[in-house]
Order: structure tokens, then C-alpha cells, then sequence
């Protein structure tokens, strides 16, 4: 009686939860393909040429550092102001020593001392973190002459 | 104001937009375009003999182009802004093009970021104090821009003192904003510009002129007498000597070293040496 007639439900009414259990699966995918169509159709986009961004090289620089190269500001003379002396040496030669190419930095240390000081270093750091077992190895190591 | 700039600069392309190289150090008004080395070759030489054989790689490999002061890009010439000098600077190692600009001359100091310049502290206003440097708009300077100054311990600045300091914003969109210490937190020489001297203003050419490296002018003024001189880059010169006339000769002496030739800077040198 009442299932031969299926009644006319709405389409917000067929795609609530409590409903999908009663649905075959013909119509369970043409509801789904009813919003997707819609979601989709919702979403925004742009509809302009693309534009291309031009790889630009010269850069705008309102500055006047860049371009010339000019002193320190503060300025004393004749000992007038020896903090302000002093600082002009200093800052001075920071703008030479910018201009020129890094200086090769001395070492303090040699590199084979260096070499020579990471072999054993090696070792000592291993025996700390060494595991009962592998110890024995060390051990044998340290003396040169197996135990 | 930007496209009508462009516009103009359209028309008068047409007529002519010279090679920046051929142009160094001569006159260039407002409204030129230049051309950068590497793009004469393709519009300049028409039917001329035979066109040097170019790989891309070698237009690309120039690097990067700086436009100073005076300069703006168009596309990719470069558009002059204002009338005076094209120089141009090598690049030191290696890295980009170079820098192009024009050495013009002007009164007016409009901020910009990183200038070291001499500001008077015009109010006093909770946290930050307003320093008149000669822009549009007062700089703000806030109190704990100073070296050691912490939320106890607070600078001693009074209205009407003489700051030392830097920019750290300075853009036409907002009002600038300078602090007395370096990006370590160290003053470097900035700050409270001590008691006494006199401040006066020149132009800002003439600024960069005395702080060229190989100024002849600072470097006889300093076997004068003994004196100290702060220069800011917004035109302003501090000076300091032992005596009042001291002071007011060096301020003369600056003032007027802009329009003297060098002989007759000789001279006043030679005859304030015998007095």
C-alpha cells in the first residue's frame, strides 16, 4: 500500500543522514554528483590573463650608502674629543676592511694537531657511551695488548 | 604620479633613450631614459657592420642593476628623476652591475632608511620622544633606543637636545622612526650630541662632498685648531671649538667652502693659519 506508491521526497530531505541508510546506491550517487556540482560551481576563480612576472634586475635603492662610500660622520681633531677619535679610527678602517676581501683567518691550531687530537678524542667519547658489553673492546684498546 | 611620469618618459623615449655609458658624468634631466649596457646592441646599431655575437647566458650573467638616488626603473631602462650628474660605481666583488645615479643637488632631506642624521628633540611624549629632522614629519625615537637604557634606567634627553641617530623606517607611507644604537645594541658613536656648538644647515651636496673620502677642505680645517664636527646626512653640521669665534669661523668656513674654488679656499686657509 503505501510502498507500492514512493512518495516524492525532496532532495534535502534524501540527503540527510537518517535517510542514506534507505537509499540504493543509484541514488545515493546522483545526489552526490548533484553537490559536488554544486560546490564546485561555488568556488570563486579568477578569470584574468596570466600574468607573468618578469624576472626584474634592477633593484630601487633610495640610499646614498650605496653609491658613494663616504666617512664616518663624527669627525675630531687635534684631540679634541678622544672617544670621538677613536671611534673614527675604528669605524673608518670597518669600511676598508668591508671593502677589502676577507682576510685568511690564522690558525691557532694546526691541522694535523687537529687530526691527531679527533683520533683520541674518537675513542673517549665512544667508551662514555659504550654499553656493558663493549667495553671489553675498549679495554683491549687503551693498553694495545689484549686482556 | 607614477604613470604620468611613465607616459612622458614614452614620448620622449621616441626621441631619444641614450646609453647610460655614454652619458657618465654628464648633465641628464628629469624624464630620460638610459639604457643599461647590455640592451644597446639590439636597439642602437641599426645596419651598422657586423653585431657582436651574443649568448643569452652572457646578457643574463650581468647580475643585478642598483638604481640610486635620482633614478627609478621603467621597464628595464632607467628613468631620470632628477637633473645632475649620472655616475656610476663598479661592483666591488662581483656581485650585480653595479650602481648607477644621479649627483643632484637639493636643500630638502626627505628620510631614508639607514642615514645617519642630526635631529632636534622637539617634544616629549610618554615612551617616545618627537625629533624634527628636517623632513615632512617629526622621526619618533623611542626611550629605549638608547645604549644601556632599560625601563628604569632612562636616557637623559631633554627637549631641545641635539640626537646623533639612524634610520630604521623611513618610507613616504609612514612616519619615520630612528633609534641611537646599531643593530648589536651598540651606539657607535650616537646619541646626546654634547653641551655647546652650533648647529647650522647646508645643503645636502655639500654634506656629501665633505665626507668623501679624499676631501682636501676637512682635512685642512683639521690643522686649524683643534674641533669636533658631527655631520648628518639631512644637512645638518654640528661643530664645536674651544672658543666661541673658533667655532663661528669653522661654521663660515663650511658654509662657504661650497661656492669657493680651491684657490681661494687656499687662501683663507693661509691667512686664518697666520692670524
Amino acid at each position: 500500500m503505501a510502498a507500492e506508491h514512493k512518495t516524492k521526497l525532496s532532495k534535502n530531505l534524501l540527503c540527510m543522514k537518517f535517510m542514506q541508510r534507505g537509499l540504493d546506491s543509484e541514488t545515493k550517487k546522483q545526489l552526490e554528483e548533484e553537490e559536488k556540482k554544486i560546490v564546485s560551481e561555488e568556488h570563486w576563480y579568477l578569470d584574468l590573463p596570466e600574468l607573468k612576472e618578469k624576472k626584474s634586475f634592477i633593484i630601487e635603492e633610495q640610499s646614498f650608502l650605496l653609491c658613494e662610500e663616504l666617512l664616518y660622520e663624527r669627525m675630531s681633531f687635534r684631540g679634541f674629543n678622544p672617544k670621538v677619535e677613536k671611534l673614527m679610527l675604528q669605524m673608518n678602517a670597518k669600511n676598508k676592511a668591508e671593502e677589502a676581501e676577507e682576510q685568511t683567518v690564522e690558525l691557532d691550531v694546526s691541522d694535523e694537531e687537529m687530526a691527531r687530537r679527533y683520533e683520541t678524542l674518537v675513542g673517549i667519547i665512544g667508551k662514555k657511551f659504550a654499553k656493558k658489553r663493549d667495553c671489553a673492546i675498549y679495554e683491549e684498546d687503551e693498553n694495545g695488548v689484549k686482556k | 604620479m607614477a604613470e604620468a611620469a611613465g607616459v612622458a618618459a614614452e614620448s620622449l623615449a621616441g626621441c631619444r633613450a641614450r646609453a647610460a655609458r655614454t652619458v657618465l658624468d654628464q648633465v641628464v634631466l628629469p624624464g630620460e631614459e638610459l639604457l643599461l649596457p647590455d640592451q644597446e646592441d639590439g636597439e642602437g646599431s641599426g645596419g651598422a657592420g657586423e653585431r657582436p655575437l651574443r649568448l643569452n647566458a652572457a646578457a643574463r650573467s650581468r647580475g643585478r642593476v642598483v638604481c640610486g638616488p635620482g633614478l627609478r626603473r621603467c621597464g628595464d631602462r632607467l628613468l631620470v628623476t632628477k637633473c645632475g650628474r649620472l655616475r656610476h660605481k663598479e661592483p666591488g666583488s662581483g656581485s650585480g652591475g653595479g650602481v648607477y645615479w644621479v649627483d643632484s643637488q637639493q636643500k630638502r632631506y626627505v628620510p631614508v632608511k639607514g642615514d645617519h642624521v642630526i635631529g632636534i628633540v622637539t617634544a616629549k611624549s610618554g615612551d617616545i620622544f618627537k625629533v624634527d629632522v628636517g623632513g615632512s614629519e617629526p622621526a619618533s625615537l623611542s626611550y629605549l633606543a638608547f645604549e644601556g637604557a632599560t625601563k628604569r634606567n632612562r636616557p637623559n634627553v631633554q627637549v631641545g637636545d641635539l640626537i646623533y641617530g639612524q634610520f630604521v623606517v623611513a618610507n613616504k607611507d609612514m612616519e619615520p622612526e630612528m633609534v641611537c644604537i646599531d643593530s648589536c645594541g651598540r651606539a657607535n658613536g650616537m646619541g646626546v650630541i654634547g653641551q655647546d656648538g652650533l648647529l647650522f644647515k647646508v645643503t645636502l651636496g655639500l654634506i656629501r662632498k665633505l665626507l668623501a673620502p679624499d676631501c682636501e677642505i676637512l682635512q685642512e680645517v683639521g690643522k686649524l685648531y683643534p674641533l669636533e664636527i658631527v655631520f648628518g646626512m639631512n644637512g645638518r653640521i654640528w661643530v664645536k671649538a674651544k672658543t666661541i669665534q673658533q667655532t663661528l669661523i669653522l661654521a663660515n668656513i663650511l658654509e662657504a667652502c661650497e661656492h669657493m674654488t680651491a684657490d681661494q679656499r687656499k687662501q683663507i686657509f693661509s691667512r686664518l693659519a697666520e692670524s
